[in-house]
């Protein structure tokens, strides 16, 4: 993600069958004790994600974050269902990343944090953030 | 590296612990996420907003001693914050979205319970009842 990107798309949408990895990339955002990403991870206008059958393996999408990072995973369609319209667009801080999408959220108002809610519902834990504290 | 897919399946355990020193501790929390630096998330987050960590600090110190359960407080890559309780399918959210204006997620779908809206960061009659709110679901 850059913070200087239009928040309008510019890539291909993403195959609704796909998919996608996001990054659990601070210790902020897990709740360990309920086993689950906080909202916070997906409460952003725009957000990055990889897609999985173009990133081959999670180790891919950890290549690239802070060492102790997790991943989540979740389909694109359902995503999509919900108000995150995921296209698959290069990412400027790791150019040579080539499974890299960005996730445009949607909602407005207050659905905002209600659909973000929704996605970590859809999640499933890939790698579990292993930070040390 | 743990890695697994897997649902969310909560452990066996007791519900949340409760924190009558929870202002103290949440200040302390407060504190250190001062200290992040830009791209604090490794997505381009933004360190927190000095005068949104203020706003949150006043908050917290403003609730009375009885709101006992800590809150998770959890940095946005905005730059803002959030405090999160949760209990299993029970979750409430108070998002410090400007230094005025709290965003709520209050939410426990198995009760039917999907609310969101906003409240001015000084009504702390409004962030008692939700707050009490979470607490009745977490006496098992």
């Amino acid at each position: 993600m850059s913070s200087a990107s239009p928040l309008v798309p510019q890539g291909p949408a993403v195959d609704s069958a796909e998919h996608l990895y996001r990054g659990i990339t601070s210790i902020n955002w897990w709740v360990s004790e309920e086993q689950r990403p906080s909202s916070a991870a997906f409460r952003h206008a725009e957000f990055s994600v990889d897609i999985a059958s173009l990133a081959g393996s999670p180790q891919h999408t950890l290549s690239h974050l802070t060492p102790g990072s997790g991943v989540v995973s979740f389909n694109c369609g359902q995503a999509r269902q919900l108000g995150f319209d995921a296209h698959q667009e290069p990412d400027p801080n790791h150019p040579d990343n080539h499974a890299h999408a960005n996730v445009y959220n949607l909602s407005s108002g207050n659905q905002i944090k209600k659909a973000a809610q929704k996605l970590v519902l859809l999640c499933s834990v890939i790698v579990e953030p292993n930070f040390v504290s | 590296m743990n890695q697994s897919a897997t649902n969310h399946a909560r452990p066996p355990g007791a519900g949340p612990q409760l924190h009558p020193d929870f202002a103290d501790s949440v200040c302390a929390k407060l504190d250190e996420l001062a200290k992040l630096q830009e791209n604090w998330d490794s997505y381009g987050g933004h360190a927190l907003d000095a005068n949104i960590l203020a706003a949150a600090r006043n908050f917290i110190k403003s609730l009375p001693d009885s709101i006992a359960i800590r809150p998770r407080v959890v940095p946005m890559s905005a730059g803002n914050l959030q405090f999160e309780w949760h209990h299993g399918s029970r979750i409430l959210e108070f998002e410090v979205e400007t230094p005025h204006i709290i965003h709520y997620l209050r939410w426990d779908p198995p009760g039917g319970i999907e609310v969101e809206d906003t409240f001015e960061i000084t009504d702390i009659d409004k962030a008692v009842e939700l707050i009490q709110w979470f607490m009745s679901g977490t006496s098992t």
